[in-house]
């Protein structure tokens, strides 16, 4: 969807126009699910980090900045949701339950991981890092997302970006090559 | 630049300028030390990249759409109550409402300001009308004694007595 149409949406949507909100949900809502998704690792959990990320963004749409792209402003609001989750006392419980303190260890060589295998290995990883690192990774490094867009999202310095994607990179490399030497 | 600076470029490559990447593809040619880091980091960044393959989609995408719309209908404002409330709460308001009660206490001040030379005025005009009417009785009275001191002129004389001045105003007054 182009920026003007984008534009042109919201307008109607802020007017109260529930069928244009519905497009904006329908053409943002795989990407709100899959930075939730990340984040989290549960399906129930994403669906309703992308549930409350809409009503939020349907509540404060008369506030839509235009310099910022919606695809921007909603991640900022679903990692922040996302981050509230991880901070919160059910994500302990979750831990707890569901993931152990021992690593992953790889049963087939590198060349041969299954795909599986290796996403558990790197998000195991990744939850072992900081938060501000783990939110970077996750943007930067599995969601793709742009420097300037991640720097907006998390309210980040590109210094402080990179300082943190440093960190890492270097936490995952060395945590990968310590799975696959063992 | 030594290797524990080249270290953090070697991590960051896929955000460094092109300048930068030449001057660690330079350092790269010349150290074994960084460029076994290199490749290190860059088979750790293809799994990385290759877990991020993962394709991550609502599994009913259809629905999370219907409740995300069943509940803002439900559990939402009414747009135009939110549509007001928001313009009162904006900044521009504020500062349109600050901007116009400042305006209306300057033009009440200005109205008094106006308004109270009037008031002086009219005590004034009472002033000087009472003033006017004092002089008038003043000037009346110290005409009356004006004459008597221009009768009596003649009577004062440095070289008299009082006794001879006292006998002077009653032969004038006889």
């Amino acid at each position: 969807m182009d920026q003007e149409s984008e534009l042109d949406l919201i307008k109607r949507a802020t007017r109260g126009e529930g069928q244009a909100f519905r497009q904006l949900v329908e053409t943002h809502q795989g990407l709100a699910y899959s930075i939730a998704f990340r984040f989290t690792r549960d399906e129930m959990e994403s669906e309703d980090i992308v549930q409350n990320a809409f009503i939020k963004l349907w509540t404060s749409l008369s506030k839509y900045n235009k310099e910022f792209r919606l695809k921007t402003w909603l991640s900022k609001i679903v990692t922040n949701l996302c981050l509230d989750y991880l901070k919160s006392g059910r994500r302990k419980h979750m831990t707890d339950k569901s993931l152990s303190d021992e690593m992953p260890i790889p049963s087939q060589p590198e060349n041969k991981l299954e795909e599986n295998e290796l996403k558990s290995i790197v998000y195991y990883l990744a939850e072992q890092l900081t938060e501000k690192q783990r939110a970077v990774f996750i943007l930067r490094d599995l969601q793709m997302l742009e420097v300037e867009e991640v720097c907006q999202v998390l309210e980040m310095t590109p210094g402080n970006l990179k300082s943190n994607l440093y960190y890492a990179r270097l936490k995952i490399k060395e945590g990968l090559q310590k799975i696959y030497k063992n | 630049m030594s290797c524990k600076e080249f270290e953090m470029k070697i991590y960051l490559y896929p955000e460094l300028s092109v300048k930068e990447r030449n001057q660690v593809d330079t350092h790269l040619r010349t150290c074994v030390y960084c460029a076994a880091l290199f490749w290190e980091v860059t088979q750790a960044q293809r799994l990385i990249h290759q877990a991020a393959q993962e394709k991550v989609i609502p599994l009913h995408a259809a629905r999370l759409t219907g409740s995300i719309m069943s509940k803002i209908k439900q559990g939402a404002k009414p747009t135009w109550y939110q549509w007001i409330s928001d313009l009162l709460l904006s900044k521009k308001v504020k500062y349109a409402l600050s901007v116009s009660s400042s305006l209306l206490v300057l033009v009440f001040f200005i109205q008094t300001v106006e308004n109270s030379p009037r008031i002086n005025k009219d005590k004034n005009e009472y002033l000087a009308n009472s003033v006017i009417l004092n002089a008038k009785l003043f000037r009346a009275n110290f005409s009356h004694h004006k004459a008597k001191h221009t009768l009596f002129a003649d009577c004062r004389s440095p070289f008299q007595s009082n006794q001879n001045y006292l006998n002077c105003i009653k032969n004038k007054l006889k």
